[in-house]
């Protein structure tokens, strides 16, 4: 396994306000990465950053490229979905096959016309012609046909309804990804990327927060629900987090001994979105 | 795979968006051959009723020069439309896909800022003037066939009197070699569009005309000269030999001044040696210069600055 993308003290300045702020973190080959944060947390800095679209301080090495330099070169190994609707409305589905066959040195043109087989897109229309959600499937076969080493998808599914956002993530997961390819992927809506992830990235503030395999979160959180009895011996436990569920309360908990607290009740895996919420409450005390 | 490929795919790219660039001297080549039918028609109509007799039509004298002018004058029309059509274009060229956020699939695709700036600057200096010459060649010839026919029904002989084929060649030579001079006369302009088009967060309209004319104001009101204007509005008059100007000598509209460049009035009115004078004045250099610098800056934007 090697490291694709390796970041070390990656800052960059909006004026005053850091957007990312001495980050250091590394991707792996074969990898599915969730990054994860509010609004103007970086997380699209971070991407603008990894694609060359944005300068920035610090060292930053993807697959043996420096994005500020070369750019064009690292592009045929980095595919890049911004979200919807990024393809021109005046493109026709055929041309933007021609094009990416033509440019792209990785690009096959039987893959393309496969996974297009399976939509309803007609090569003969325009982008402008089609719904949203079959721009994102035309985007996605474009994309998927194309033989690179790592994916980037910054809020894809966005304003997409639940059958095509499901279907993006299958697609994604049965004819695209295997050991040799890597995602990184930002989203609001972590529930659909849960299931999907192998590393987890919070970024709060222009930080790294948490960044950690799935294994590894799921060794290191616990989420306990507890009566009411016993809150006090739950809070002697030091949780990062805690909240109401039917009277009673939940905790969830890091790094804490996992004897003790079956002890106190039910353990189980805290969702992304909990330990989300739990970790940024936790940035902010 | 073909080195070129991607390149060629980038030209042809500009083609498929910007379909006004074709169409619109498609509509005026119809418009000319359409004219040139009534004009014939007219012309049998006016010998049928006597307005014109055959004799007083006189095709005397400076025949080939008459065929050479009208040639030019026809290419001339196509220029103006192409020229306007040039200028939007240029304009829009990297400033739409921003505005419409494409940019960020353009941009997703291994492709240099580099190739894609020269690639909308190729589109305006070259496919576009390539295109409105292959369009006049071909109304050239309809439009001479249909004078010819008309004439012929008559009872001239144009194809005798009035068409030498050595004269049409050398015209669509000089007009080919024109062109070429042309685009690279108004380079400086071609990268200021560009680097407009790259700049603007909207209406680049707005910063490629005030932006100049500001400048213009200025200099006329503080230091009561007019170097900028002379220099910006002045260029232009100065260069476009296709529209009978020629250095700091003109602008002369028409063929008719000028017969130390041109050759003898009676000759052929724009010639080869015309054009190729302009490439020897310092004018010429100085403008593509300041348009390599504009189209350096256009490119910097587009890699550093492309988002709105």
């Amino acid at each position: 396994m090697s490291t694709l993308v390796k970041a070390r003290g990656l800052t960059k300045h909006y004026g005053a306000l850091a957007a990312l702020d001495k980050v250091d973190f590394d991707i792996e080959e074969g990898r599915i990465v969730g990054l994860i944060g509010p609004n103007g947390a970086g997380k699209t800095t971070a991407l603008k950053a990894i694609l060359g679209l944005t300068d920035f301080d610090g060292e930053l090495d993807v697959l043996g490229h420096d994005p500020r330099k070369g750019r064009e070169k690292m592009m045929r190994e980095v595919c890049f979905i911004a979200d919807v609707a990024t393809l021109p409305r005046w493109l026709k589905v055929a041309h933007a096959i021609e094009y990416v066959e033509a440019v792209h040195p990785r690009f096959s043109r039987t893959r393309a016309l496969h996974f297009l087989e399976r939509t309803k897109i007609s090569q003969a229309s325009r982008v402008g012609q089609l719904s949203k959600g079959m721009v994102t499937q035309l985007h996605l076969a474009l994309i998927m046909a194309i033989d690179a080493k790592l994916l980037i998808l910054d809020e894809p599914t966005l304003g997409l309804d639940i059958l095509y956002r499901k279907e993006f993530y299958s697609n994604l997961l049965n004819d695209y990804f295997d050991e040799k390819r890597t995602i990184l992927v930002t989203t609001h809506q972590v529930e659909e990327v849960e299931k999907l992830l192998t590393d987890l990235m919070f970024i709060h503030n222009g930080r790294i927060v948490l960044n950690d395999s799935m294994e590894g979160v799921s060794e290191k959180y616990a989420e306990v629900l507890v009566n009411a009895e016993r809150v006090e011996q739950a809070r002697a436990l030091m949780p990062l987090h805690e909240r109401e569920v039917f009277g009673k309360k939940l905790f969830l908990f890091e790094g804490a001994d996992q004897a003790k607290l079956r002890d106190l009740g039910e353990i189980h895996t805290p969702s992304i979105a909990d330990l989300f919420v739990a970790k940024m409450k936790g940035e902010v005390q | 795979m073909n080195a070129i490929r991607p390149y060629w795919m980038l030209a042809k790219r500009e083609v498929w968006e910007h379909k006004s660039l074709w169409i619109v001297p498609i509509v005026v080549a119809c418009l000319v051959a359409l004219g040139s039918s009534y004009g014939g028609v007219a012309l049998i109509v006016a010998a049928h009723q006597g307005v014109i007799t055959v004799n007083n039509m006189g095709i005397s004298g400076d025949a080939r020069g008459g065929l050479h002018i009208a040639m030019l004058a026809m290419a001339g029309l196509f220029n103006v439309v192409m020229l306007f059509m040039v200028w939007f274009y240029l304009m829009d060229s990297l400033y739409a896909d921003r505005k419409d956020r494409s940019v960020l699939f353009w941009r997703s695709m291994p492709v240099s800022d580099t190739a894609t700036v020269l690639s909308k600057l190729f589109t305006g200096m070259v496919t576009a003037p390539a295109f409105m010459f292959v369009l006049v060649v071909i109304v050239e010839i309809v439009a001479g066939m249909i004078f010819t026919i008309a004439s012929g029904i008559i009872g001239v002989n144009l194809l005798h009197e009035a068409f030498y084929p050595g004269t049409i060649i050398l015209t669509w030579i000089v007009l080919a070699f024109a062109l070429i001079q042309q685009s690279l006369w108004l380079l400086p302009y071609w990268g200021w569009f560009l680097l407009c088009s790259a700049w603007a967060k909207k209406l680049v309209l707005a910063w490629v005309v005030l932006i100049p004319l500001g400048a213009i104001l200025i200099e006329l009101i503080v230091f009561r000269s007019h170097y900028l204007s002379d220099g910006i509005l002045g260029h232009i008059g100065r260069g476009l030999v296709l529209f009978g100007s020629y250095g700091k000598h003109g602008p002369q509209m028409g063929f008719h001044g000028g017969a130390h460049i041109f050759g003898q009035p009676g000759d052929i009115a724009v010639t080869l040696g015309s054009v190729a004078y302009m490439f020897t004045l310092p004018e010429m250099w100085i403008g593509v210069g300041i348009g390599i610098i504009f189209i350096l800056g256009a490119i910097w934007l587009r890699r550093h600055r492309s988002e709105i």
